[in-house]
């Protein structure tokens, strides 16, 4: 099997499977624009070294995964925030990485390893309160009293 | 061509330079900016992310998600922007969510206290407000315990103030009343029903009770009796919340510890530890049994015969540990009305809650024109406007803004002992437990992965307290543990080892025993229903999904529903 090599942005080689790359739709479209397997590294100047290791485990594992539908904005794919166990334990990262990673699979076009990100965001958001929020996210409270009392308010005129 | 590629990556790679996304944080710095005020110097990680990736984390969240992360910075004040005052029923209707939504998010506000503090009925405490941090309010409705997130307290009103009664003839307050607040400062005390001197008002003999009717009618009005009285009474609490009741019948009970009893019978506390002691207390009018603990205290009681030298003596009095149960049942409430959404499932750990509610406008004209007006889901109406000629669909979420809750209802032992007048001259002591719920809201999350390769979530989903600490502290509350005599004594801690991390090979033998046994061939039928570990020794290891669905419905895990189940194979004969 090809393989073609990776330079990460602080200039580490990494050999990886052209199967597995090209479920960078990024990395695909360009190894379809060369038309044949490169020799030199491709590199990949917005993502480090460890960020890029966890991206290629997570392409290695899904290496055989389907392509997600065509239809990308039905409702299942968004709606619902179940991940798989596996993904869920490699998304067991602290925040930073996590947040890189979601970044990497944005800039690399893996949709799928996108969605993880986004749902394990979801889900450190779901059923919190503001106040939470500002905790797991490190968020300074930026709302007066008299703000909040405010928004408190703005509605109410609806109220029966 | 490669270098052209090479060039294509680089100019993409460039492009966040030339021309970056907007963040939170740029916004959330105008929006600091605008106000004057201060920023952190370094932005949080989640500021890091662009638009385009929140807007699809934003996705997944739910409207309330969305509202409460809208609160959390300026910056994200976009997601949830203030409705401006319109006649348009659908912001109207948007607004109500919103505003709703803020009540439970925001700390209750002062105004929501009452002006002069309430007295509680039950024990002339004064009460505090439903602000309280820790504040239970007990709907006279329905005899349930309800954290104010669950219950609409600007809408509520005390059923014995003043006030209050003078209104009862608006609906919006008549529908949800409290009878009482219990919180960190208050709860009335276990023995409630003990304080008051007999008469009680179901035991009164014929003869008594002529002379005593006049008394005890005033008695009604406050104390212990006024309890009494709305427990027993068909159109309150007691009687009005037998769904909630048959419920929590239908499901396991659970030990919670163990509580001392001193003034019971003299034959029952002389019952010696380890004795079956069923007929005593059925004797005794306790609806009891097991085998208890006896246990004794002091107690320092005034000397006899008005001897003032002698002082005071200390008596020790005898009693007994019993156990103490409590059930749960789960079920659904629609957050914009606070009413239940349907009966919960009737396995115990599926989680097929209905997510449907009624109160956003079932009722509909003949052009398909809902009749209610506080209909919030524009979507909703929208379909069931334009399909008035198919059959109407099953009920969708009934306000998707507002949202759901799974509550906990927990079968609470809240007051006990009774003392009863049977003549005039006598009175005696009699057991009885009163039972009130007790709400807790809870989350519906998925299992967290285990480490251990044989512990193997076996649901995808598992319900947690919103708050743990904010429920045990309402636990106890009901609970009584702050009580200083009735206090119930916690169960030890479970062992490190448990008979779960057995393996399967050991669980197996030990239903084998159990079998052979055959004076406890229900033991064996117990154990195989209290845990999905004996069924999978049964079956020698691990099981699949599909199997352990069959076996749950075979079983039905002690709902009691289809008991008895078809009785287990004899383990040697399987696998």
């Amino acid at each position: 099997m090809s393989q073609i090599i990776l330079l990460s942005s602080d200039n580490v080689e990494m050999k990886v499977d052209k199967e597995v790359a090209e479920r960078s739709i990024l990395i695909k479209n360009m190894l379809e624009d060369v038309g044949e397997t490169p020799d030199q590294a491709i590199p990949i100047p917005n993502v480090n070294e460890g960020v890029l290791r966890k991206v290629i485990e997570w392409c290695e594992h899904h290496r055989n995964d389907p392509p997600p539908p065509a239809d990308e904005d039905s409702d299942s794919r968004k709606k619902s925030t179940d991940i798989e166990e596996w993904d869920q334990k490699f998304m067991q990262v602290d925040q930073e990485m996590l947040f890189e990673i979601i970044l990497a699979a944005n800039y690399l076009d893996i949709k799928p390893l996108l969605d993880v990100g986004c749902k394990t965001v979801a889900n450190m958001i779901k059923g919190k309160s503001p106040e939470e929020i500002r905790k797991t996210f490190n968020i300074q409270n930026d709302f007066t009293p008299e703000e909040e009392d405010q928004i408190r308010r703005e509605n109410e005129w609806a109220e029966e | 061509m490669l270098s052209k590629a090479l060039q294509k990556l680089q100019l993409s790679r460039d492009r966040p330079k030339d021309n970056p996304s907007p963040t939170i944080a740029s916004l959330a710095r105008i929006a600091s900016i605008e106000s004057h005020t201060p920023i952190p110097t370094q932005s949080p990680p989640f500021f890091t992310l662009s638009l385009d990736i929140l807007s699809l984390i934003f996705q997944y969240l739910t409207f309330r998600d969305r509202v409460s992360l809208s609160l959390s910075t300026k910056g994200l004040r976009h997601l949830c922007p203030p409705i401006p005052p319109s006649k348009c029923p659908e912001d109207i209707s948007r607004a109500r969510c919103i505003t709703r939504i803020h009540r439970r998010i925001f700390t209750p506000v002062s105004h929501y206290a009452p002006s002069n503090p309430h007295k509680c009925p039950y024990c002339s405490h004064i009460l505090c407000p439903p602000t309280c941090s820790t504040a239970l309010l007990l709907d006279s409705a329905t005899g349930i315990f309800y954290p104010p997130s669950l219950y609409p307290i600007h809408l509520a009103g005390f059923k014995y103030s003043k006030q209050q009664q003078s209104q009862t003839n608006q609906d919006s307050r008549k529908n949800w009343q409290y009878s009482t607040i219990w919180c960190a400062h208050h709860r009335c005390p276990r023995d409630t029903t003990l304080t008051q001197k007999p008469p009680l008002l179901t035991s009164l003999t014929s003869s008594a009770s002529s002379s005593l009717s006049s008394s005890t009618s005033q008695r009604i009005s406050t104390g212990s009796e006024r309890f009494l009285a709305e427990y027993e009474n068909q159109d309150t609490f007691a009687s009005l919340n037998k769904k909630q009741y048959h419920l929590c019948f239908s499901s396991p009970s659970w030990l919670t510890g163990y509580k001392p009893e001193y003034e019971l019978p003299a034959r029952v506390i002389k019952t010696r530890r380890g004795d079956d002691i069923s007929s005593d207390l059925k004797l005794a009018g306790v609806q009891r049994y097991g085998y208890l603990d006896e246990i004794e205290r002091k107690v320092v009681v005034d000397a006899e015969n008005g001897d003032e030298e002698a002082g005071k003596k200390i008596k020790v009095v005898k009693g007994w540990l019993q156990p103490s149960y409590e059930r749960v049942s789960y079920e659904s409430i629609c957050l914009h009305c606070y009413k239940p959404l349907g009966t919960a499932s009737k396995s115990l750990w599926a989680l097929d809650f209905p997510d449907y509610c009624d109160c956003n406008g079932q009722s509909q004209d003949n052009n398909g024109i809902s009749t209610r007006d506080d209909i919030p889901d524009t979507q909703d109406r929208a379909e069931s406007s334009t399909s008035s000629s198919t059959p109407p669909k099953k009920r969708l979420p009934g306000c998707k803004l507002c949202g759901t809750s799974t509550v906990k209802f927990t079968l609470i032992e809240v007051f006990d002992l009774l003392r009863e007048k049977i003549s005039l001259t006598k009175s005696t002591l009699r057991q009885k437990y009163y039972r009130l719920f007790l709400a807790t809201e809870c989350l519906i999350l998925p299992s967290p992965p285990s480490n251990h390769p044989s512990k193997i979530p076996i649901e995808r989903e598992r319900i947690y307290p919103l708050s743990s600490t904010l429920s045990n502290t309402y636990l106890s509350i009901v609970r009584g543990l702050n009580g200083k005599d009735y206090i119930i004594r916690p169960l030890p801690l479970p062992p490190r080892i448990g008979i779960t991390d057995l393996p399967y090979t050991v669980l197996r033998r030990i239903l084998e025993i159990l079998l052979e046994e055959m004076e406890t061939v229900y033991t064996y039928y117990q154990a195989m229903q209290s845990s999905y570990i004996f069924l999978k020794a049964y079956y020698r290891g691990p099981l699949g999904k599909g199997t352990l669905k069959r076996l749950q419905e075979r079983y039905t895990y002690s709902r009691g529903v289809s008991w008895p189940a078809p009785f287990p194979q004899d383990p040697r004969q399987v696998g």
